[in-house]
């Protein structure tokens, strides 16, 4: 069963009791929360997703309350409890969803410890991965969410998982996170997009998130193939520019942008390698959407 | 307390490979807080079940494994470096708890998760060492009154953290503070201690004192929320020691010698009650003659046993935390005299404990980078 | 630094993995992760089968990686060892 399939009003009433449990690429995610932004926002954006039954186990428990600041101000507030503990600080009610999101990015990063995890978009064309590793700012959101309506299937926008057993590359499709001006670049780019409603005045600015395609969300079972390594760096009014990266380099930068690399030993070292010796390494600058997705063509047309 | 499955598990065998989905979900929860994660998967592997745990907890357990193996890389390394650092001392440099354990192959070591490096010099060599690991890029962070605190009246340096590493090294002189009601003369531990082998370095503390160690952190460090876990420790250390039959009348020996009767007492009575660790008859009856006064043992043991395991049941429960709040005040209460202890408390800010596991530096020549810590 | 002699750090465990005309080489011991060019690649190399002094390991490494300019190397691989000190790689070799 598909979380659309779910009558909305079982719906929140389990996600207001005993929780909901869903599929989210390897990982099995409990969600309750008495706030109706959240029913509200699987609703919009997870329809795809598996349902499973009460009794199954989670690796992952997303709990969001209610919060109320002290003092005359008292403003209602939302907090992610993770089992007594409170990793965030409490953010106004009005950032519920957003909030969600970023619990449940915190909670698979920490519980994905098996898997090496890289801080990398990932997507997948003819059965090989496009691994996109890019510090905030560098705008790889907003590519991977015009990529995924250019016929590059969605793996994650933000984690890419890598199996050190298969050396294939995980999904985990969810939602793409856009800020500020990406926001209404999207909307244009891809006119029959599904967004949430826009949340102002977040730490990160106007935050909205981007429904993964329903195809994508049912091949999550799919691993990938190493393909392709691009270091996307935008500069504004930049021809777009494709260049050779060096792939000792690559591995290093691959290593300093891991959330685990550290603790997984030589495994973690020969998996880097491996990924990375299978890979066509490139850096590429650009200024305009659609020269960035005319280099991604360009760059699949190269076969590994 | 009848709800804590991890306790259940710890005690039980293979019982675990019964529990439903759900079981194994809360099963992971509760030994999130302890860290006992992976010395359940080490306890499934000694015991044989490892391969009947269902895929998806096993990977929560091979995850810790992973991460367990590879601090304990982290420490055998960081040893390496202290060794340079403090063989120009010319003094004994003793490991203690996690370091001693993991050096010395016991078996307390498989699955369990390191903060601090522990070692013990001299008193009088104190100043010296920490001006020796100084020098090699580690620094005390703490400075002003807590430093104060620590010279004069505990047992050990401010901790010392590595400039680039991030490794933290906890410098003793002895186990117990010296104004503490409980001293202890350093220089027994010292006269008993032995090599350790494989190292032309390093000392360990005679099993009796190691265990001894254990049982007075336990009491009174004041960190109940790894209660369990020290429990934990002393079950395995229990264990492993106590195969050899001369063993107990030695502990018995030395608890009197360093008059730590009365911590060894509670240390025994609630690592049988929670964990059942098997002890001799003749040895329960002789640790019962250190017990206290009827009415403190009850309230301590009730105090005790909500604490270690309040912090276990899924979610904090109202009375754990109480439980946990007073004995915190006892731990620190037996460490120094009344009329120093609420000016202390007053002053404290928080505690300074880092986690070895942060990124090792990944490098190129010539330029260098940091990975970010995940764990 | 007249006749001393380097060798590879006594508790160093490499794994290596050539790329292109680079090396990527892991240390067991201390978890770090190296990039190497080929100068310095085949000098860690050198190293690692015995100790040298910089005068063998010029010879060594003219020879095997065919570059004339012997003086230059030399120089080049004396500032090399200190950076590899300086990571943990090498070590002098205490005769």
């Amino acid at each position: 069963m598909i979380l659309s399939e779910v009558p909305e009003t079982e719906l929140a009433r389990r996600i207001g009791a005993e929780g909901l449990i869903l599929e989210c690429g390897p990982f099995v995610v409990r969600v309750s929360s008495p706030i109706a932004a959240i029913p509200q926002g699987l609703g919009l954006l997870y329809a795809d997703y598996p349902v499973l039954d009460n009794d199954a186990f989670a690796d992952i428990h997303i709990r969001l309350v209610r919060h109320r600041r002290l003092g005359p101000l008292g403003a209602p507030q939302v907090v992610f409890d993770f089992d007594g503990e409170r990793p965030f600080s409490p953010l106004p009610l009005a950032h519920a969803w957003p909030c969600f999101e970023w619990a449940l990015n915190w909670s698979i990063a920490s519980s994905a410890n098996y898997y090496l995890v890289l801080h990398a978009a990932v997507l997948e064309r003819g059965g090989q991965a496009l691994i996109m590793p890019g510090p905030p700012g560098s705008g790889k959101s907003t590519l991977c969410a015009a990529l995924t309506a250019r016929d590059w299937r969605l793996l994650s926008d933000e984690l890419t998982l890598i199996d050190m057993e298969c050396r294939g590359i995980v999904p985990v499709p969810r939602p793409i996170s856009l800020k500020n001006q990406s926001i209404q670049i999207i909307r244009s780019y891809i006119p029959d997009g599904v967004l949430s409603r826009t949340v102002h005045y977040t730490a990160k600015g106007s935050v909205a998130h981007l429904k993964p395609q329903s195809s994508d969300v049912r091949r999550a079972g799919d691993n990938a193939k190493p393909g392709w390594i691009v270091f996307p760096t935008y500069v504004a009014g930049a021809a777009a520019r494709l260049a050779p990266r060096s792939r000792a380099d690559t591995v290093l930068e691959l290593g300093n942008n891991s959330f685990n690399y550290h603790i997984q030993g030589q495994l973690g070292f020969e998996t880097v390698a491996d990924i990375v010796e299978a890979s066509r390494c490139y850096d590429l600058e650009y200024g305009s959407l659609d020269d960035a997705i005319a280099a991604f063509e360009r760059v699949a047309g190269t076969r590994s | 307390m009848s709800g804590s499955l991890l306790l259940s598990v710890l005690t039980g065998g293979d019982a675990a490979t019964r529990l439903s989905p759900r079981g194994w979900e809360q099963l992971l929860r509760e030994a999130r807080t302890p860290q006992l994660t992976a010395r359940i998967g080490q306890q499934a592997k000694d015991q044989g079940w490892y391969d009947r745990v269902p895929v998806r907890p096993r990977r929560h357990f091979e995850a810790m494994h992973r991460a367990c193996v590879s601090q304990q890389h982290m420490v055998r390394w960081e040893l390496g470096q202290i060794e340079r650092a403090l063989a120009p001392l010319d003094a004994p440099v003793v490991l203690l708890k996690g370091a001693a354990y993991l050096m010395a192959g016991l078996p307390v070591a498989d699955g369990r998760i390191f903060s601090d490096v522990d070692i013990m010099v001299p008193r009088d060599r104190l100043q010296q060492a920490e001006a020796a690991l100084i020098a090699r890029g580690w620094i005390s962070n703490v400075h002003g009154y807590d430093r104060q605190y620590y010279e004069r009246w505990a047992h050990e340096l401010p901790p010392l953290q590595h400039v680039q590493r991030a490794s933290v090294i906890d410098l003793h002189h002895t186990i117990t503070p010296p104004v503490s009601r409980t001293p202890v003369d350093a220089t027994k531990l010292f006269a008993r201690a032995r090599p350790l082998d494989g190292s032309k370095f390093f000392f360990i503390l005679a099993p009796a004192d190691m265990l001894l160690h254990s049982a007075v952190h336990l009491m009174q460090e004041g960190e109940f929320e790894r209660g369990l876990r020290d429990l934990v420790d002393l079950d395995a250390l229990f264990r492993d020691f106590g195969r050899n039959s001369g063993f107990w009348p030695t502990l018995l020996e030395r608890a009197s010698e360093h008059r730590l009767g009365r911590p060894l007492y509670y240390a025994v009575q609630q690592v049988r009650s929670l964990l059942g660790t098997p002890m001799p008859r003749d040895f329960l009856a002789a640790i019962d003659r250190s017990r206290p006064a009827f009415i403190t043992r009850r309230a301590m043991g009730g105090l005790l046993r909500t604490g270690i395991v309040g912090a276990t049941a899924r979610g904090a429960t109202w009375r754990g935390d109480v439980a946990r709040g007073l004995l915190y005040i006892r731990g620190h209460y037996m460490r120094m005299p009344l009329r120093l202890l609420i000016p202390h408390l007053i002053r404290k800010s928080g505690s300074h404990l880092a986690f070895l596991g942060r990124g090792r530096s990944v490098q190129s020549i010539p330029a260098g980078g940091n990975a970010p810590g995940a764990i | 630094m007249d006749g001393q002699r380097w060798r590879l750090e006594g508790r160093a465990q490499l794994h290596w993995r050539s790329l292109d005309d680079e090396w990527v080489v892991f240390d067991a011991c201390s978890g770090d992760t190296h990039r190497l060019d080929t100068l310095s690649a085949a000098a860690l190399t050198c190293l690692e089968a015995g100790p040298h002094d910089l005068d063998h390991l010029t010879a060594v490494l003219a020879s095997e990686l065919d570059l004339p300019d012997r003086e230059g190397l030399a120089s080049r691989l004396e500032r090399l060892l200190e950076q590899l000190r300086n990571l943990g790689l090498v070590e002098p070799a205490i005769p």
